[in-house]
């Protein structure tokens, strides 16, 4: 993966010191390289991690005629079955990369050329005849792309913080992209937390023309009628999935000039890329996982577990609460977002590991709880579901108790607190009746709002608007299937792919690799009777039925611990870090105007007086939410002073410069 | 294969006889079932009702109906064999 940025200037020629300073920004998303081509009218900017062609896929690049240029982030892992066919026509091409091949797939297909794209990627390509700019993202939003629109120039990048290297672009908070954020985790694009900058929506591509945006989606979540699945049988459902994620772990494994490793979570997911891999290439593996030092969070003996049954050669990094505080900022400088939880931090110490081994490629298990009905929601879903059904039953009331048997702090360990907390707003018409209880939840939040950001978001209502998005038909969706649409919308490419993905990958300059987040293998999981997926309560059951042979029963049933980490506890177990404070004082508080201090002065006591243990979850939420908020007002409105200082592009820098000839 | 087709109420399509035994199989040996005998019958009717379109009431979740795994097939192809 690498770093793209950019701009179509509105007024006068572009500005070479402004793509230069956006390619700084996105150092560490490509520190093997970098490169800009500028014309009379625009810029493209890359900065280059090398992992396909490392010397001839130098970027930007353009077509045979200087015509068409790209700059592109990402892995199209069908290149060369793809470039065959192109030679086919006519194409003729001058390097090994597969980013020679999208621009030639682009001259030949249009934007058609992304329906064939099996891969990641985020995608700019400057038509210099006719003045246009393309931009595109992968299905499921793997990889990031902003864009904004000033009265001097179009600027698009991989990072939010490329497109603030223009001095001219205002900076304040987003209302209406913080409203999303307290309700689903994150802003669903287009929208982000800061005003005016937007996010091209996953599936999606745009072409700006005549200085306008269009866009058209081509590629979306879609499911059958509930009842009217192609195939209504498991085995031959089971068969065909096997099939599909094998070949997609054998393309993002093998499709590499530089050593591929896998994520080791301790779960059925990366178990199974990991044991595809080993079975179906014959390839020595390095596997990588993530300890942590409270044995609440821990994984360890499931990964090692499975490490051994591979014969990897395993890492792992131990984190523990002070090691999450010590680079949280760091974290929130790459995420970019505020967040509601610490989890994406363990994340960018395993990628630190990764890198520091020698790796900068490594396959994960990510998209499968999503694509598989995997996550806990969907079970609450189904108990929902199934209260709504006769909301006055006690026996059904009792459905509540089969959640969360394994937790701590699980609301089934109070039955009456999960009766009244899955039974609530039992509306079986609802379209999002699976996620009310954590919407619910996160708008918790309002309550520590300052009086005036939350009169700015008050009359807002994202749940409203998510619903009115959801596409013709779906009423006649499986619930689960409904459920799984709003992940894929919110919160998979919006926190799982993006705060907790790329952006922890790539702030140590690392690519992930998804086979579940396939384009073939999410059409054909969506395509299955949700049965399949989440039988009764058993989540991912086809899944589980299909790599029995590959996976140890005792991961292969475990009961599922969703990935967290320490949240509150990070910054208040033996002894607060030395920023905090200052962080979170009622100056800095009443300067970035999101939260009220006078609540947040009271919640910070509390949890220094119990060093953060034992917090309910909404105030650990709140805990993070708060210092995320102040560290991206710290990073992103109010300066930079506190994030890296800004780097030059990378050497070596290879400018296309046609106002230097 | 089998002929034998089963109406299911949820979805309105027929559902082979064999997918209906295996989706009873598959759920009868999860290791993921309650402890608590009254939990497990709830868990069993919350599959029963998703998987097959039945609807239960009250007094249908009882471990004469959903006790056992045999209890279990025998209720389904009774109430999906009405139909």
């Amino acid at each position: 993966m690498c770093g793209i940025c950019g701009f179509v200037s509105r007024s006068g020629e572009p500005d070479a010191d402004l793509v230069l300073r956006m390619m700084g920004r996105l150092a560490h998303r490509g520190p093997d390289g970098s490169g800009y081509y500028r014309d009379e009218v625009a810029a493209l900017g890359h900065t280059r991690l090398a992992i396909i062609d490392a010397a001839g896929g130098v970027q930007p690049l353009s077509n045979e005629d200087g015509r068409v240029w790209i700059s592109f982030n990402g892995e199209i892992f069908n290149y060369v079955e793809l470039a065959e066919e192109l030679k086919a026509r006519g194409h003729r091409f001058r390097t090994a990369s597969d980013t020679e091949v999208v621009v030639h797939a682009w001259e030949a297909w249009g934007p058609e050329c992304f329906r064939r794209f099996n891969g990641q990627w985020a995608i700019a390509l400057w038509d210099r005849g006719r003045g246009e700019l393309a931009l595109s993202r992968d299905p499921s939003g793997i990889l990031p792309l902003y864009y904004c629109s000033t009265p001097k120039r179009f600027l698009f990048a991989s990072e939010m913080k490329a497109i603030f290297a223009d001095p001219s672009v205002p900076r304040s908070f987003d209302p209406a992209g913080m409203a999303e954020l307290f309700s689903f985790w994150c802003p669903v694009a287009p929208r982000t937390p800061y005003a005016g900058v937007q996010e091209l929506e996953p599936g999606h591509w745009a072409v700006l023309r005549n200085g306008g945006l269009e866009k058209r989606a081509y590629w979306q979540a879609s499911f059958p009628p509930a009842g009217e699945e192609p195939s209504q049988d498991i085995v031959e459902n089971g068969r065909r999935l096997r099939e599909k994620l094998v070949e997609a772990t054998r393309l993002r494994f093998l499709r590499s000039d530089v050593p591929v490793g896998a994520y080791l979570s301790g779960g059925i997911d990366s178990s199974v890329t990991a044991a595809v891999i080993a079975k179906y290439t014959g390839a020595p593996l390095r596997t990588f996982s993530l300890r942590f030092a409270d044995a609440e969070f821990d994984e360890g003996a499931y990964q090692e577990e499975m490490a051994r049954r591979l014969g990897t050669e395993h890492l792992s990094v131990e984190v523990s609460a002070a090691d999450i505080a010590g680079v949280f900022p760091e974290v929130v400088w790459h995420g970019e977002k505020p967040i509601l939880r610490t989890a994406p931090a363990p994340l960018y110490l395993l990628s630190r590991l990764v890198r520091r081994s020698g790796y900068k490629v490594v396959v994960t298990g990510e998209g499968s709880d999503e694509v598989l009905a995997g996550y806990d929601i969907f079970r609450e879903a189904r108990v929902r579901a199934f209260l709504a059904r006769d909301p006055g039953s006690t026996m059904r009331a009792r459905a509540a108790e089969l959640l969360y048997p394994w937790m701590l702090r699980s609301p089934g360990k109070a039955p009456s607190f999960a009766r009244a907390f899955f039974g609530k707003n039992l509306d079986p018409s609802d379209p999002a009746l699976s996620h009310r209880p954590r919407w619910d939840s996160t708008e918790a939040l309002r309550r520590m709002l300052d009086p005036g950001f939350r009169a700015a978001i008050e009359s807002l209502r994202p749940d409203e608007e998510l619903v009115a998005r959801m596409p013709a038909g779906s009423e006649a969706w499986d619930p689960v299937a409904r459920a799984q649409w709003l992940e894929f919308t919110t919160l998979l490419p919006g926190y799982i792919l993006s705060a907790q993905g790329d952006r922890m990958l790539m702030g140590n300059s690392v690519e992930g690799r998804f086979p579940f987040l396939d384009a073939g293998v999410m059409d054909l999981a969506n395509s299955f009777p949700s049965r399949h997926k989440l039988l009764g309560l058993d989540e991912k059951h086809v899944l589980k039925r299909e790599f029995a042979d590959l996976v140890p029963e005792s991961i292969l049933h475990r009961p599922k611990q969703p990935y967290r980490a320490p949240d509150a506890s990070s910054f208040f177990q033996g002894g607060r870090p030395e920023w905090l404070d200052g962080l979170v004082s009622e100056g800095a508080l009443r300067e970035a105007g999101v939260f009220d201090p006078v609540p947040v002065a009271a919640l910070f006591a509390k949890c220094a007086a119990v060093g953060g243990r034992g917090m309910s979850n909404t105030d650990n939420m709140r805990v993070v939410a708060v210092v995320s908020t102040q560290l991206a007002h710290r990073h992103f409105i109010a300066g930079e002073g506190s994030g890296p200082a800004a780097k030059p592009a990378p050497e070596p820098l290879k400018a296309f410069d046609m106002l230097k000839r | 294969m089998g002929l034998l087709a089963i109406s299911c109420a949820a979805s309105g399509i027929p559902m082979r006889k064999e997918e209906q035994m295996l989706m009873l199989k598959d759920f009868s040996s999860s290791p993921s079932r309650a402890a608590d005998p009254e939990l497990a019958l709830v868990g069993a009717a919350l599959f029963v009702e998703q998987t097959f379109g039945i609807e239960l009431s009250d007094a249908d979740i009882c471990a004469g109906n959903l006790g056992s795994a045999a209890v279990l097939e025998r209720f389904v192809l009774a109430r999906t064999g009405k139909r």
